[in-house]
């Protein structure tokens, strides 16, 4: 069997294992909603959903010789699966354990929103482009995913907290609001701070007034606020949760805007060609 | 006097002052910057308002001012908390909430329990036990507050210092390069003196996924001034000072090009041609017999794009083929047509009245940017103090727990937590070591 028989064949299977994950990642995601003796299931199912799309994710690595971070059905991929780890063991978070029971229910919304948001955008496996290629990108991916969960967690339990939900106020739920913000604004600085050193090896320029990196910018003075009104002026509850909340579209800008705004050089948008 | 500066430096480096510009800043990019990104103005621009527009450079400055200010009122707070520990007489204080936890208190087992957690810099006291972790994080609030001072600090190097150099060099295998020599492809500076370099260029590769636009790889390898040999990709510069690079940005095709006439067959001569990506369209001049003439050519790509337009979208890198045009130009300077394009591989002729013009062989040239940024070390310490100030304070805060003894068979357990303030997570894990809850 020839190499290019293969990559088909693991396209293919690449592509069967994401369905797979997409349809189980759904039913456990609405399994949160249904009645106790099937919510009690959700997480195990939202666990084998995640199996089968780090599975996915690993057949299309294999097949395109890279991890999924080219292109926004890829970093898809890479988000939703980040999301579905905190719903399946973010209660193994110390502070995360104290939040409401129906944290999870909310949470894993967005799952199926970004998978769906994927959808939209090509499918085709390519290599990673000559600029993409580099231990650095994959750090500063790396670190931005981890500051996106930890930023949408946030703003997830915020969104909570102002529509006044039952059980979601208190001190267990302040601390996740500022400690989500906080560790999220690490995480967002070092993505910022290597990203800005790539970007001096590639264009030597530190930083470009491009779409993404105002947005980064933006988001990042915004979790900065948060931070300041926190310790600064005791800010907690329904007022800071309403300030995570201003900050929540740009950082939905930094993270997703790249796949509509073709002139920034953060979009990896590849237009089919045909042979 | 004393107490008016006093008052100043309280007033500037007040918290209020410093979270208002922090906003201020923010909502500047998203109703400013974020607008202009969307209807399109070029980067240049967005630089020049960023870096140069009054309310920017006023708003720079006022938090310069406020960070000095800050810093300068709380350092020695924050290295006092730092050193902080509790005096072996006093019991610490704990808050009126603090945990209760059953078991008798036993010192050596509340030493063991705190160790276990971490604290394992431990003060004891009658009937209580202390201890700290993570007790340098407050430094991280130093770091990266001082981050955005050495930032500024870069910013003035480029605004006052050397001016930057920026230039690119066009150079083909066994070509060598010395910048003395005035070889530049082009300068772009604003009065900086060209740096002192000489190599010579070994080889230069490039690839793309199936010959489509989708660049996957770009390396140049070249000998320096010592005979080293350097390699360089896209991603990798060779960083050859302490602030400036010697990187890879683009390659292009080098024609051996031979003219004859039934008579007479001119030396090879080399062109260098801007050539990727392939709708770009480069020019020679050469003479045939006593005419002039310029031949337009540009890379014929193997595959259509998805409008049916040949070539557009693609680069056959492997086997490469041309197509040709070739223009008479008369002494008035004007052009004319002297046959239509033709599709040719190297070696294959260009026909021309009175004689044929060969490309004999397309070679990879690399297209090298050679810049010194005189900010480019500041701006990497600012880098690595704001990266490494976050994570220390904010991802592993300083934390102190307690445990102290109370009346007869219980306990007190407190976590308070630098940035957080109460870490009610650990004090439940502390609770749930020392044996259970009341």
């Amino acid at each position: 069997m020839g190499g290019s028989t293969v990559t088909a064949a693991l396209t293919i299977v690449q592509e069967a294992l994401y369905w797979a994950a997409a349809i189980v990642l759904l039913a456990a995601t609405v399994a949160f909603w249904l009645e106790d003796r099937v919510a009690g299931r959700a997480r195990q199912i939202m666990l084998a959903g995640s199996c089968l799309l780090l599975a996915s994710a690993i057949a299309r690595w294999i097949v395109t010789g890279h991890p999924p971070i080219f292109g926004t059905f890829e970093n898809s991929i890479a988000s939703a699966w980040a999301i579905s780890m905190v719903v399946v063991f973010g209660r193994r978070l110390s502070y995360v354990r104290a939040l409401p029971a129906d944290f999870e229910r909310w949470f894993a919304f967005w799952i199926p929103l970004t998978l769906g948001f994927g959808l939209f955008f090509t499918r085709t496996p390519y290599p990673l482009t000559i600029s993409e290629r580099s231990i650095i990108v994959d750090i500063h991916v790396l670190f931005a995913w981890l500051a996106y969960t930890a930023l949408l967690l946030t703003s997830t339990v915020a969104l909570l907290v102002v529509t006044r939900r039952k059980g979601w106020e208190g001190s267990a739920v302040d601390d996740v609001l500022v400690r989500g913000a906080g560790v999220g604004f690490a995480l967002f600085t070092v993505m910022l701070g290597v990203g800005s050193l790539y970007s001096y090896l590639l264009f030597a320029d530190w930083f470009r007034w491009e779409i993404v990196e105002a947005f980064a910018v933006a988001a990042w003075l915004g979790y900065a606020s948060v931070l300041h009104a926190h310790m600064f002026f005791g800010w907690r509850g329904r007022k800071l949760a309403w300030v995570v909340l201003v900050v929540l579209p740009l950082l939905i800008g930094t993270f997703w805007v790249w796949s509509f705004y073709s002139t920034t050089y953060h979009h990896f948008e590849i237009p089919e060609i045909k042979a | 006097m004393k107490r008016l500066l006093e008052r100043a430096l309280r007033l500037l480096g007040s918290w209020r002052l410093a979270t208002l510009l922090v906003v201020a800043w923010a909502a500047l990019v998203v109703v400013w910057i974020i607008p202009f990104e969307f209807y399109g103005l070029p980067g240049a621009q967005l630089k020049a308002i960023v870096y140069r527009e009054f309310f920017f450079r006023a708003l720079y400055a006022a938090l310069a001012v406020s960070t000095i200010a800050c810093m300068a009122l709380r350092v020695t707070p924050v290295l006092r908390r730092m050193s902080r520990r509790p005096s072996e007489q006093a019991v610490p204080k704990l808050p009126s909430d603090a945990r209760v936890a059953m078991g008798a208190y036993e010192s050596g087992r509340a030493e063991a329990v705190l160790a276990s957690m971490g604290f394992r810099d431990q003060v004891r006291g009658a009937g209580w036990v202390w201890g700290v972790r993570n007790r340098w994080s407050p430094v991280g609030t130093l770091l990266l507050h001082a981050a955005v001072l050495v930032l500024m600090t870069a910013g003035l190097v480029a605004v006052f210092g050397a001016p930057q150099f920026s230039g690119e060099a066009v150079v083909a295998p066994g070509e060598r390069f010395d910048s003395k020599a005035d070889q530049w492809a082009s300068i772009d500076t604003t009065g900086a003196q060209p740096p002192e370099l000489a190599f010579t260029m070994r080889q230069v590769n490039a690839s793309f996924y199936r010959d489509i636009l989708l660049f996957t790889d770009l390396e140049a390898v070249l000998d320096d001034e010592s005979g080293r040999p350097r390699s360089m990709t896209l991603a990798s510069p060779w960083v050859r000072w302490p602030d400036g690079l010697v990187a890879i940005k683009d390659f292009g095709y080098s024609a051996d090009v031979v003219v004859s006439t039934a008579t007479t067959t001119s030396p090879v001569r080399t062109y260098k041609l801007k050539v990727f990506p392939s709708e770009i369209t480069d020019t020679f001049d050469v003479k045939v017999g006593l005419k002039d003439y310029r031949i337009y050519l540009r890379v014929y790509g193997d595959y259509v794009d998805k409008s049916g337009t040949p070539g557009n979208r693609s680069f056959n890198l492997v086997n490469p083929r041309i197509v040709a045009q070739a223009k008479e130009v008369l002494s008035s300077g004007t052009e004319v047509d002297r046959g239509s394009e033709v599709l040719i591989a190297p070696g294959e002729p260009i026909e021309v009245p009175g004689g044929r013009i060969v490309i004999e062989q397309l070679q990879r040239h690399a297209v090298l940017r050679i810049t010194r940024v005189p900010a480019a070390p500041w701006i990497l310490l600012a880098v690595v103090m704001a990266s490494v100030g976050a994570w220390i304070r904010l991802v592993t805060p300083r934390q102190e727990a307690t445990i102290s003894s109370t009346d007869g068979a219980e306990v007190s357990l407190a976590v308070l937590d630098d940035t957080y303030r109460r870490a009610r997570d650990r004090e439940d894990e502390l609770v749930r070591r020392w044996g259970g809850q009341q």
